[in-house]
């Protein structure tokens, strides 16, 4: 400013002297809103922090969570408070750039803050016209939010650590045309074991998109079949309008995204932070954010008002299925097969009205889940939805009921700590587990899916009392099982994946430590309201030096029934035969009981019994654990 | 037998790789994404990122803006709409109800009152609605459209 004053000077020009005098008077009206920002120390407020996503760090005092450099003005704006506030301030009044180009416009909510903060005159900073911004928020035209969870897919436990998204209401009763606000990975790659690495360490950038609601339900309720959740939350019209300002500031804004902590729920939770700044919801979270915590953080906050379920295409055609005879069933899947004609059903005397509707609106969902699976062509798809629409069109409406599982926050919490005891060829052991995110297939039902299992991490000490032995028994990577049923309709293959370090008997009964990845395959039906019978072939690699040419690879069975004997007691009977012929050759043979007790939603107690033969001698084992959740 | 386990290892261990993602494009039924989804463990990673079958872009992106738009309604919010979920506003229209259905009313302002007969009449002309099957999305609008003004 001083130098310009300087060139107009040494220019003659009367007129600029003028001038050179106004820009003087911004300098002392910036002074002046420095000085006050300074007093109020505005750099050290909570609205700042959160606005900036700051936390603190050992290092440097205050570190954002964001990365990229364009959502700091100052060039230490990442780690310093204090100097991106004031580099802010002085950015509002740039003349170089205008518009949607100026910081006025693309750092709104820091804008409006500030303004009202400091007073700041309209009169005395330059008018900007935010067009796209307007554009944005006229589009928007935010009323409420809602924060939307997709469980699990069918036959994957785990999208249950998958994703929430926010939904802005607006005026509209319908709700398929508001705009989903979501933050995800960009790749440009189709997935495969790097896309995984990728994701959990950090290599992948991460941005917020808005897209119609209607185009994520079509995503997630039809293509991978999972029910969304709609938790309402009790945000006011100016909050969620705050909301949004700040969710333009973010826009094209990326940050390092990790999988494990910086992911999408944890994305949401600044935005809801930025639209009441005295919530603090990103602090609870040190290590880990796992979407359904994210939820419960909310309820803690009571941010939510109203739940809402909308089932997946998947549930909707197995209620459908379960109101009619298996008859009707198989006359809905030849329709959908272009086997009969849908005119047929309408002509048919022997079926009541309530049937026939049910069987072509049965028949028009099969033949659209199996577009979708890729199972007929398009013009094949369109030519037969038309013919059986055009018979439904003729019969009257009717409402269905899907009965609303359990919620699925409901269940029990995330992280697992098992203590226990128990017997392992008459030696007696202490168990101390620990797991961050488990659910395995011995914990209750309870807003989880039947048959699902998935742990990260399992942890688990054994001290041996006769021996005096303490040593780490188990450190499972990763664990995996889905056990999805098969019916007339659905094939689903059921599948497990386990891999990790574990301790085991060698041929001379001592116990050594071995690395295992083990994969299944196989099917699962349901027998009895409650039970699942199941069946996988398993293929496992070891690794180990205490075997012979320290590796060993196997494949066999592992079957077994599954089985809620009451709402708080649920068995497994599992059989298990391996036969590794190739490294050290060995033939394991094991049964085991499983049982378990819920004693609350977080607390359970379980019992195992087995006896396994490996080599040439037997191991039975007894162990009782008293499994929390936290 | 050692060769069985050999060749079942494999079969196990190793994922196919081949994900391609399609997208149907164009105005009429059918438009649906379609995943090659081959290997349910690769569901699995697909978890680990999020990532959508959209390319992720931020401002309003409202559905595919290369189809035809309606002659009568000048609407975009509406020709959007119609042209991504051509099938389940048929769907809803031969039922007589639904949530599409309920949309395109908010969309054309049709009061609430008149919303019921007005769907009843929709679905006793869907044949008149959804002429033929290679139907674009403007002519279910202006279709639809003829059924307000009468």
């Amino acid at each position: 400013m001083v130098l310009s004053c300087m060139s107009f000077f040494l220019s003659f020009l009367p007129s600029n002297i003028t001038i050179c005098n106004a820009d003087s008077e911004q300098d002392k009206y910036i002074e002046g809103l420095l000085k006050t920002a300074e007093e109020k120390k505005l750099y050290d407020t909570r609205q700042w922090h959160v606005l900036l996503h700051y936390k603190s760090s050992i290092l440097h005092g205050f570190i954002s969570d964001i990365d990229d450099p364009k959502f700091f003005i100052s060039s230490n704006g990442k780690y310093s408070p204090q100097s991106e506030l004031i580099e802010t301030i002085k950015a509002f009044f740039r003349t170089d750039v205008k518009n949607d180009d100026h910081p006025i416009c693309k750092f709104i909510a820091r804008y409006q803050w500030l303004k009202s903060e400091l007073d700041i005159s309209e009169t005395l900073i330059p008018k900007q016209e935010c067009v796209e911004c307007n554009k944005f928020l006229n589009e928007l035209n935010p009323r409420s939010a809602v924060l939307i969870f997709p469980t699990s897919y069918l036959n994957s436990p785990a999208s249950f650590y998958g994703h929430t998204f926010l939904r802005i209401d607006s005026v509209y009763e319908s709700k398929l045309i508001s705009y989903g606000v979501s933050y995800a990975a960009t790749t440009n790659e189709p997935p495969g074991f790097f896309y995984a690495f990728k994701g959990i360490f950090g290599l992948y950038k991460g941005l917020f998109s808005v897209l119609p609601y209607y185009e994520k339900i079509k995503e997630y309720n039809y293509l991978e079949n999972r029910d969304i959740w709609e938790y309402r939350l009790n945000l006011s019209q100016d909050e969620v309008m705050r909301m949004c300002l700040h969710l333009w500031e973010l826009s094209n804004v990326s940050s390092s995204y990790y999988f494990i902590d910086n992911n999408c729920s944890y994305a949401l939770l600044f935005l809801i932070e930025a639209a009441r700044p005295e919530l603090n919801l990103t602090g609870d979270f040190i290590y880990w954010v796992i979407p359904i915590d994210t939820i419960r953080v909310l309820e803690k906050n009571k941010l939510i008002t109203d739940i809402s379920y909308r089932p997946s295409q998947n549930k909707k055609i197995k209620y459908i299925s379960s109101l009619l005879s298996s008859v009707h069933q198989d006359m809905a899947m030849t329709i959908a097969q272009s086997k009969i004609d849908p005119e047929q059903i309408l002509t048919n005397l022997d079926i009541k009205m309530e049937d026939k509707i049910k069987i072509l609106d049965l028949a028009s969902e099969y033949l659209q889940y199996d577009y979708l699976k890729k199972n007929i062509s398009k013009d094949d798809y369109s030519r037969l939805l038309l013919k059986i629409l055009t018979s439904r069109s003729k019969l009257d409406k009717l409402q269905y009921n899907i009965p609303t599982p359990e919620r699925p926050e409901t269940g029990h919490n995330s992280s697992r700590l098992a203590i226990g005891g128990g017997y392992l060829n008459g030696r007696f052991y202490q168990n101390i587990g620990f797991s961050p995110a488990a659910h395995f297939l011995l914990d209750s039902d309870k807003g989880n899916i039947q048959g699902s299992s998935i742990s990260f991490l399992n942890t688990e000490f054994r001290y041996y009392y006769g021996i005096d032995r303490f040593y780490l028994s188990e450190l499972t990577l990763l664990s995996i099982t889905s056990l999805a049923e098969m019916d007339n309709f659905f094939k689903s293959i059921s599948w497990s994946i386990k891999t990790g370090l574990s301790e085991e008997e060698n041929r001379q009964k001592d116990f050594h430590s071995i690395y295992n990845l083990a994969v299944g395959g196989g099917i699962t039906y349901r027998f009895l309201p409650d039970s699942l019978l199941y069946s996988l072939i398993m293929v496992d690699i070891k690794l180990g030096s205490a075997l012979n040419d320290s590796y060993s690879l196997g494949a066999g069975l592992q079957a077994g029934v599954l089985t809620n004997i009451t709402d708080f007691w649920k068995a497994q009977l599992q059989f298990k035969t391996m036969y590794y012929e190739l490294g050290d050759i060995n033939q394991l043979y094991l049964i085991e009981l499983n049982q378990a007790f819920y004693l609350s939603t977080n607390n359970a107690l379980k019992i195992t019994a087995s006896r396994k033969k490996t080599y040439d001698f037997y191991i039975d084992e007894i162990n009782v654990s008293w499994n929390y959740y936290f | 037998m050692k060769k069985l386990i050999v060749l079942l290892a494999i079969a196990l261990l190793l994922p196919v790789l081949a994900f391609a993602d399609q997208k149907n494009t164009g105005c009429g039924l059918g438009t649906l994404i379609i995943k090659d989804a081959n290997s349910v463990f690769l569901q699995t990673l697909v978890v680990t990122t999020n990532a959508s079958t959209y390319t992720q872009t931020f401002g309003i992106t409202s559905g595919t803006s290369n189809c035809s738009k309606s002659k009568f309604v000048q609407n975009d919010k509406l020709n959007y709409f119609v042209d991504s979920n051509m099938d389940v506003i048929a769907h809803d229209i031969a039922k007589g109800e639904g949530e599409s259905l309920n949309t395109i009313a908010d969309l054309m302002n049709i009061d609430i009152e008149k919303r019921s007969d007005f769907f009843l009449t929709l679905q006793k002309n869907f044949s008149n609605i959804y002429t033929s099957d290679k139907i674009q999305a403007a002519e279910v609008i202006d279709n639809i459209n003829m059924f307000i003004l009468s």
